[in-house]
């Protein structure tokens, strides 16, 4: 907080010094080239932080321009009131664009062209509604800011549009420096695994989608008041393909780069296209195009890599033991699905398994490759859909529910290849798990940089030495601590049952070793409840309580350790002998 | 009395005719501009942001032809071989670097797309020019009079557009093509060079955004511009039609023609536009698995 207005300030006040001695014709640049400034870091935003391409953030840039200029320029004191609609405007187009988009989990590839393709429409519209919009000459004699009955003078208004830019970018950047960041750089790098620690990802996707609408939307505003006119022009290609270079080359994982972007193009191609207009913007384009080649990150990211500066503060969350009470009590029904049926196509993968996890119980499932183990523990934690049968947990139906209510109810999961937030370190990877406990998006974005953890998962970093390395970026992990680092994060949450998918897999046996024994702690100092899938029959004779076989779809046999090692169907499908 | 009737009804149905017509002739434009786009996506995930560009070119082709005072018609072959060098070359220079991040392609070729309005914008100005109408006039069939050169548009469109789909859905190239979609690696470890195949598709993709450039040509102004306008219909076509067939291309532009001709009759334009979105959106909403399969 300190080093980011240490920051703040001085960037502030050089604004403001050089808005007012600049002369009204610079200062107009910078205040109509800072309002584009925050048109791209609403796309760096969406784009850089969550990772969703959007080419239509033009929509509500130009949808608050329009309105933005048909209230002032009947009231032309309302900027205040029309600054506060044209927000509300772009958030709520934002928001049903995003609902379309995601909700039903539509490709990244076709987010993108179906925003492209609103934008373009919009358009058209914008052309030819002539009543609403004046056609292709569009709305002119827009007033500058206004309040109070009287309006800015060009000076005041290059000022306050400078100042107004300058302190909501910083807004952004502390937005994203709260835990809303992390998590939305976790949906980039792995949704999946965002959404498996009990993340609504769709639900803060949509969330983001609509805060980047509302900044495009007061963008939109702030450029019509300095622009005076607003024509269809606003939804186009040319300016469309302009906020994605400006985002692109000054770098969009970081929330100065879309600045740094913008003003270096912008302010390039004021001073250029006088003398050399046609090849300038032949020129951005090739720079576009090279760009996307040779820099596909972006100048800012790119030049702090260089100066061996990481791009993301890596200011730690700090770890604290979470203190919780004893152990509930154990209820007998912790885990239950019933008669599940699955198919892929004409492929039955699982076909009527019934399954029951209870509480006091370390349970291992096993069964020759392609039996449907995986797809059966992505079904106990929701990841996967099924047909038939049902599934319930601690005596709730949770059948057809997706899988981040599963994780809130306390399932945790840990994939077969590991599954960690590559760009974050390893204390954000666990406090991302931590903060799931409170995951509303707004909660989120107040809460503080520090994570309450379990005891169980500081075990786990402790005893394989990740404690020591809070700050190492989790991509740079070997396979083993990633594998380890995963199991802490399924702890660290809330954690009632946990799955594990091969936990051992590319481990040494030692280190086998070394997982089942802590496996053996968690179960017998917390009560808790684990299923694993396994392949090494000597990791199973050292943790499980009881073997649960499956073979081709089906549930072929169920006991202890040596009641399976002696059943003969067990026997003849390992082994390929008959009876 | 009986008279006055006989002539509203045939009036009312020279009308429904000429709308048909009308329907008929946007049905078959929407169909050969969205066709490269519904190749180069539906067969290799690559979404071009610069298909309106090609036609662009197509069109600026047609406009060389006729300044060199050769026949309208020998832009239309024309067009497709200069199209399918320029697409291969860009596939090779471009696209085949970054296939497997489909946002790289997509930000690509909207690169591509400014190089290439400048380009046309240095070479030939940005003054609108012209290909004129080979053949201006009007034919009289079905009791109604209707431009010669629009039965020509729809014949050599929808022959294009029917032939290339059967060469991809009927010939080996096709099944080849189909066989990478369906799995890179796979294809590639069983001896397919998919290589040379993405080239020709990538090419073929190109090559009918040239034939649908110097179609239309002649309808309007040629200028750097071109392309924009066609964009967007074609973008609608395909996400109507879905991604993952490539007769998607034809039942899009279909219902996106039927939709529009409707709502322009009976509305206006405006209206036309707002259905046709309200159409995208509900089809994306209703084809999850196809959509999402397109590129996974």
């Amino acid at each position: 907080m300190r080093r980011s207005l240490i920051c703040f300030a001085p960037t502030l006040g050089a604004a403001a010094i050089a808005s007012l001695y600049l002369g009204d014709f610079r200062a107009g640049q910078l205040s109509l080239f800072l309002s584009l400034a925050v048109l791209a870091v609403s796309l760096g935003l969406v784009w850089g932080y969550a990772g969703i391409l959007s080419l239509g953030q033009l929509l509500p840039f130009g949808v608050a321009a329009y309105l933005t200029a048909r209230i002032t320029t009947a009231h032309p004191s309302l900027s205040v009131a029309a600054l506060a609609a044209s927000a509300a405007a772009g958030a709520t187009i934002s928001a049903i664009v995003a609902v379309i988009a995601f909700r039903r989990r539509l490709a990244l590839v076709v987010v993108g062209l179906l925003t492209l393709m609103l934008s373009l429409t919009f358009e058209q519209i914008a052309q030819q509604w002539r009543d609403v919009t004046g056609g292709f000459n569009g709305l002119t004699n827009v007033p500058r800011l206004g309040a109070f009955g009287s309006t800015l003078s060009e000076t005041w208004q290059n000022f306050t549009i400078t100042i107004a830019a300058v302190v909501i970018i910083a807004g952004v950047v502390l937005l994203l420096s709260r835990p809303i960041g992390a998590v939305l750089v976790g949906i980039r790098d792995n949704e999946r695994r965002v959404e498996a620690l009990g993340y609504n990802t769709v639900g803060i996707k949509i969330w983001v989608f609509s805060v980047g609408g509302a900044l495009a939307g007061v963008a939109g505003a702030l450029y019509v008041h300095r622009t005076g006119f607003v024509s269809p022009g606003i939804f186009g290609f040319t300016l469309a393909t302009n906020v994605v270079l400006w985002t692109l080359i000054g770098g969009r994982s970081v929330v100065v780069g879309p600045v740094v972007g913008t003003l270096l193009i912008n302010f390039a191609s004021a001073a250029l296209a006088d003398v050399w207009l046609q090849y300038w913007v032949l020129a951005t384009g090739v720079i576009f195009v090279a760009a996307v080649m040779f820099v596909p990150d972006g100048l800012v990211p790119s030049i702090l890599r260089v100066a061996g500066r990481a791009t993301r503060r890596r200011r730690l969350p700090q770890i604290r033991e979470r203190t919780e009470g004893p152990p509930a009590k154990p209820n007998d029904a912790v885990m239950e699905a019933a008669a599940i049926d699955k198919s892929f196509g004409s492929f039955n993968a699982l076909e009527g398994v019934s399954l029951a996890i209870d509480a006091a119980e370390l349970r291992c499932l096993i069964g020759p490759n392609g039996a449907g183990k995986s797809t059966l523990l992505d079904i106990l934690s929701g990841q996967q859909q099924h047909q038939g049968g049902a599934v319930a947990l601690f005596g709730e139906d949770y059948t057809g529910h997706p899988a981040w209510e599963f994780a809130r109810r306390g399932v945790s999961r840990k994939f077969q290849a590991p599954q960690i937030i590559r760009s974050l370190s390893v204390a954000e990877n666990i406090a991302l798990a931590a903060w799931s406990a409170r995951p509303s998006p707004w909660e989120l974005t107040r809460a503080a940089w520090v994570a309450d953890v379990s005891t169980g998962a500081l075990q786990v970093l402790d005893s394989t030495g990740l404690a020591d390395r809070h700050a190492t970026p989790a991509g740079d992990l070997s396979h083993g601590e990633k594998q380890w680092l995963e199991i802490a994060m399924a702890l660290a949450g809330t954690c009632r049952v946990l799955l594990l998918d091969e936990p051992t897999a590319g481990m040494t046996a030692a280190e086998s070793i070394q997982v089942a024994a802590l496996l053996r702690e968690l179960h017998t100092r917390f009560s808790l409840p684990i299923l694993i899938v396994e392949h090494d029959m000597a990791f199973i004779r050292a943790v499980a309580d009881r073997v649960t076989v499956l073979a081709r779809g089906r549930l072929l046999a169920d006991g202890t350790v040596a009641e399976i090692e002696a059943n003969r169907d067990v026997r003849a499908v390992y082994l390929g002998v008959e009876g | 009395m009986s008279r006055t009737t006989d002539t509203t009804w045939r009036r009312r149905l020279n009308a429904l005719t000429l709308e048909l017509l009308n329907g008929l002739s946007l049905f078959a434009t929407l169909a050969i501009v969205a066709l490269g786009l519904g190749i180069t996506f539906g067969l290799m995930g690559v979404i071009n942001l610069a298909h309106g560009e090609f036609i662009m070119v197509g069109a600026y082709v047609a406009f060389v032809v006729h300044e060199a005072g050769w026949s309208h018609w020998v832009s239309v072959p024309l067009a497709a071989g200069v199209l399918f060098v320029l697409g291969a070359v860009i596939e090779v220079l471009l696209i085949r670097r970054i296939y497997r991040k489909p946002e790289l392609t997509i930000l690509a070729t909207f690169g591509l797309s400014i190089v290439l309005r400048q380009l046309a914008e240095l070479v030939f100005s940005k003054d609108f020019q012209s290909a004129p109408n080979p053949v201006p006039g009007a034919t009289e069939a079905l009791g109604v009079l209707f431009p010669t050169y629009r039965y020509i548009l729809v014949a050599v469109a929808l022959g294009t557009v029917v032939m290339t789909l059967l060469g991809f859905t009927r010939s080996k190239f096709g099944l080849v093509v189909r066989a990478i979609v369906a799995d890179r690696d796979l294809a590639e470890s069983a001896g397919i060079r998919t290589g040379v195949t993405n080239v020709l598709a990538f090419g073929l993709g190109a090559a009918s955004a040239g034939v649908a450039g110097a179609l239309v040509a002649p309808l309007g102004a040629v200028e750097p511009n071109l392309g924009l306008s066609y964009l967007p219909s074609a973008f609608l076509v395909v996400i109507v039609g879905g991604f993952s067939r490539l007769w998607g291309v034809l039942v899009g532009a279909l219902v996106v023609a039927v939709v529009q001709t409707t709502l322009i009759h009976y509305y206006d334009a405006v209206w036309a536009l707002i259905a046709s979105l309200v159409l995208a959106v509900v089809m994306l909403q209703m084809r999850r698995s196809s959509v999402a399969g397109a590129t996974a």
